[in-house]
């Protein structure tokens, strides 16, 4: 489902929401688990705040913010590209925004395969993907009161978004 | 009219120098379309330095919600969206 909306791709499952509600990793589990009985491997990712930024800095929250309608299109997109370059049979992708504080729960990546690998490298493809190619803005405030910055996609992420250079978002 | 929104830090630059992340524009009376540098420099007339973080290299511009590196044409009811470099996870 992307937000509620059910994507046919035959007997797989996949859904892809953009949301400010936290979501539990169990839950998301036994969903891809009891929706896809042929697989034999699930690899879950969270992605959580920190508390510390790459300064040093305390961090008190990230706001996260996201032009909704491009940004629901381009997490779809991911999960079909994941759907067109690997095995699966399922797909989970829940992203959040608005603001959240350290220890709080950003992003969920699920996928369920026949064979380990494949979904290893989907989750990888998936959260890679995630982190630059979509239309998300991370914005991280203090508490030592300094002055709030935004993030920008640092060197390791351009570099582990070439990996995937040849695949294409559909 | 054509909607033109900021995203990341280019929103907080946008509120800064023009009160809002969300501007309304008609298109010139004559024109039934503008170019994306004709519009660039239209904001240079609303604020040189929107319109000098908008023109970096680094950041991003959607028509219609698709990316886009081209000087394409823009007509009524367009929405452009200039984006900061993306951060998500």
């Amino acid at each position: 489902m992307i937000n509620g909306q059910k994507i046919n791709l035959g007997d797989n499952y996949f859904n892809a929401s953009l949301q400010s509600d936290d979501f539990s990793v169990a839950d998301q589990y036994s969903s891809l688990k009891k929706t896809c009985p042929a697989a034999g491997a699930i690899v879950t990712f969270t992605g959580l705040v920190r508390d510390v930024a790459k300064s040093k800095a305390s961090v008190s929250s990230i706001e996260l913010s996201v032009y909704a309608s491009m940004t629901k299109t381009q997490i779809q997109q991911v999960g079909l590209t994941a759907f067109e370059h690997f095995e699966l049979d399922g797909v989970d992708i829940i992203h959040r925004h608005g603001k959240l504080k350290p220890t709080e729960q950003i992003v969920f990546v699920g996928v369920a395969s026949k064979h380990r690998s494949e979904a290893f490298s989907a989750a990888e493809m998936i959260m890679d993907q995630l982190k630059s190619t979509v239309a998300f803005w991370k914005k991280e405030h203090y508490t030592d009161g300094s002055e709030s910055q935004w993030i920008e996609p640092t060197e390791d992420d351009n570099n582990a978004l070439k990996k995937w250079s040849s695949f294409k978002n559909r | 009219m054509i909607t033109v929104l900021f995203f990341g830090q280019l929103a907080d630059i946008a509120t800064h120098e023009l009160g809002q992340s969300e501007l309304t524009l008609p298109l010139p009376e004559d024109l039934a379309e503008i170019t994306l540098d004709d519009l660039r420099l239209e904001l240079g007339n609303k604020s040189a330095k929107l319109a000098e973080a908008v023109n970096k290299p680094s950041n991003l511009c959607a028509i219609n919600q698709v990316l886009t590196n081209e000087n394409v044409m823009i007509i009524n009811n367009d929405e452009v969206a200039f984006m900061s470099p993306l951060s998500g996870g």
